[in-house]
């Protein structure tokens, strides 16, 4: 399971991208962070998600 | 051609320079953990599999319990009986029985977990002061714990006159194990690395309001009111490693968990469920909370304890 911490509050990045900013700001509302700073969590839950499935379909670096 | 069986009794006794011999017992580890070849291949090795197994999880066949350190040894060992012909000639009838009286330093709460070992047949490894961690070998090759009775005795009340202390005897069931079967490994490890978890049990200081449920962390104690809040210490720490959550049988339906915080009002941590699927559970649903194990704990640097799950149930 991918994880995001973010201002003491650990998310599980993997459901956060599955959702939309609006959807995930209002299930975490009651998490005390503000709109702005669960937005913030959000794009980082998302980029979590992103980067090791990036890192699986990247091409190996060609050597000569 | 033989003409005795002499020659086929035990085996050559060359003395070998700087035998092992046992030393004063320092330390029991109680436990059904053995160690094959690979692990004992060498010391470093067979260090670092004897610290893996102090970190198990509770349930776990290999997990190894350290009993308290050792502050005295009284020989309880049941000497060798003989008897005499009628011409004097000495005849050993039976082997002596090794057995100890270990004193060690235990409070109330420890001597709750300590008396669940009274009465069992145990297998335990003795760490002495060689640093020799005393075991048996099978015929596979396994190293393993001696199987001893096993008696706890907690510390009464003080006379003013003699210093009390926890007592554990040990009385080894096969004396062979004493002997024939002995193996000692000599460890880098001291005393104060072989140490047991302490248990977390949790708990919900209030009521889950829907999908949103609070989770406490203590330390339970003898003490009325007196468990120990371990939020302070290591809250954030734990906060930021995996729980689980299941449903169902053997609660195996998965319940995702979409957030973990620290409450700094209720010295708590704040557990969220996914609210679609908590909402399809009907009211009275069991749900499993399961925390990080004791080797991801450690691994974080939150030592020393084993988080107990928890069965939470759905009110509302």
């Amino acid at each position: 399971m991918n994880k995001v911490t973010y201002e003491g509050v650990t998310f599980n990045a993997d459901w956060a991208a599955s959702k939309s900013e609006k959807e995930f700001v209002k299930h975490e509302a009651h998490s005390g962070l503000s709109a702005e700073q669960l937005k913030q969590a959000h794009n980082l839950c998302k980029t979590a998600v992103k980067a090791p499935a990036n890192e699986a379909t990247q091409e190996p670096e060609r050597t000569t | 051609m033989a003409l005795s069986l002499c020659a086929s009794i035990g085996a050559n006794t060359g003395i070998i320079d700087c035998d092992l011999t046992r030393g004063n017992p320092v330390k029991l580890a109680a436990g059904t953990a053995t160690f094959d070849s690979d692990d004992y291949a060498d010391t470093t090795t067979m260090d670092a599999a004897i610290m893996s197994k102090l970190i198990l999880p509770n349930g776990d066949s290999q997990k190894l319990y350290p009993f308290p350190v050792i502050q005295g040894n009284t020989d309880q060992t049941e000497a060798a009986t003989y008897g005499n012909l009628g011409y004097g000639l000495k005849v050993k009838l039976l082997r002596s029985k090794p057995g100890y009286e270990f004193d060690v330093l235990a409070g109330t709460a420890l001597e709750k977990k300590l008396i669940a070992w009274d009465g069992q047949i145990v297998p335990f490894y003795i760490l002495d002061d060689k640093k020799q961690w005393a075991g048996v070998k099978d015929s596979n090759g396994i190293f393993k714990g001696a199987n001893y009775l096993v008696g706890v005795e907690p510390r009464g009340y003080g006379d003013a006159q003699n210093p009390k202390t926890t007592k554990v005897t040990i009385s080894i069931v096969d004396t062979s194990d004493f002997t024939e079967n002995a193996y000692f490994h000599v460890t880098e490890l001291s005393s104060s690395n072989i140490v047991g978890l302490k248990d977390v049990v949790l708990s919900e200081p209030q009521a889950h309001a829907a999908n949103v449920y609070k989770i406490a962390m203590k330390i339970p104690t003898s003490k009325l009111n007196g468990d120990l809040n371990i939020f302070d210490d290591y809250g954030s720490a734990i906060a930021a490693l995996t729980f689980t959550a299941g449903t169902g049988t053997n609660y195996g339906t998965s319940l995702t968990i979409t957030s973990v915080a620290v409450d700094n009002t209720l010295k708590c941590l704040t557990v969220t469920f996914d609210s679609t699927a908590f909402t399809a559970l009907s009211v009275g649903t069991k749900i499993k909370l399961t925390p990080p194990t004791p080797a991801t704990l450690d691994a974080a640097d939150v030592t020393g304890i084993e988080i107990g799950s928890i069965i939470l149930t759905k009110a509302a």
